[in-house]
């Protein structure tokens, strides 16, 4: 179950809710954004800061609602640990998603941009 | 050692995490990282495609460490993966970066320092090798 929180210019901080957004969460973790983005939230950060794995169906899902939003909006990704980091790096998605080091740098970034 | 897990994607990630404890003994942690994404991505195509509805059943890994690394060899009867599946596959700068599927055995192939399948007698061997010699694709 993911947590979400909106800020100013209706950014919105999506925490997933498990550790590993992998396989086994990727499909419900896809579902409950993608319902986010249905309700007009399309300037997403996901905060990836308690997730310590994901695996090729938890990049799909990212990219999925990557795709779901379109160009209406954006996601960013922040505070991947070294082994997320990597496996971003690995598939290319580091250069597909914009990456900041915390939610705060994020929020900062986008609320220049909004 | 050898261990079994029953063909469900619910425990895919409980036995990558017990097979990692085992191979943060034996690898660098770089290596670590990329014995993790190959075998997560092995089990779930596992479960996802071969194994599919064959939740009743298991899949055996077997990890045996040698001086310099870690070989793995994934053990299971399900549908076999087709040759030319395994004789082409594509580098992950291949792919398409808005693919929502079908990075999987990319992964595999570019986490892993060798590949090696085979199916015979009904049984189905994904072997994969992992040397601290190697650097993850940085």
């Amino acid at each position: 179950m993911i947590q979400s929180d909106i800020h100013q210019n209706g950014i919105c901080v999506v925490v997933p809710g498990t550790e590993r957004l992998t396989a086994a969460t990727a499909g419900d973790f896809k579902s409950e954004v993608s319902k986010l983005v249905d309700g007009g939230h399309d300037r997403l950060i996901i905060d990836l800061s308690k997730v310590t794995f994901v695996d090729s169906s938890g990049l799909g899902a990212l990219v999925g609602v990557l795709k779901k939003v379109g160009n209406r909006g954006e996601i960013v990704v922040c505070a991947p640990s070294d082994s997320v980091a990597q496996m971003f790096r690995i598939t290319r998605m580091d250069r597909v998603f914009a990456t900041y080091p915390n939610v705060a740098d994020a929020l900062k970034t986008l609320q220049g941009q909004g | 050692m050898t261990f079994s897990m029953a063909a469900k994607i619910d425990d895919v990630d409980p036995m990558v995490l017990q097979l990692k404890a085992i191979a943060e003994t034996v690898l660098d942690p770089d290596r670590v990282v990329a014995f993790e994404i190959a075998i997560s991505e092995a089990l779930t195509n596992v479960v996802r495609h071969g194994m599919i509805g064959r939740e009743d059943e298991s899949v055996a890994i077997d990890l045996q460490p040698k001086d310099d690394g870690l070989v793995v060899v994934i053990s299971e009867t399900g549908t076999p993966v087709p040759p030319e599946l395994i004789a082409n596959i594509s580098d992950l700068d291949d792919l398409d970066q808005f693919a929502e599927s079908g990075r999987g055995i990319a992964l595999i192939k570019a986490c892993a320092d060798s590949l090696e399948y085979a199916s015979e007698n009904g049984i189905n061997r994904l072997f994969l090798r992992f040397s601290n010699s190697t650097e993850l694709e940085k």
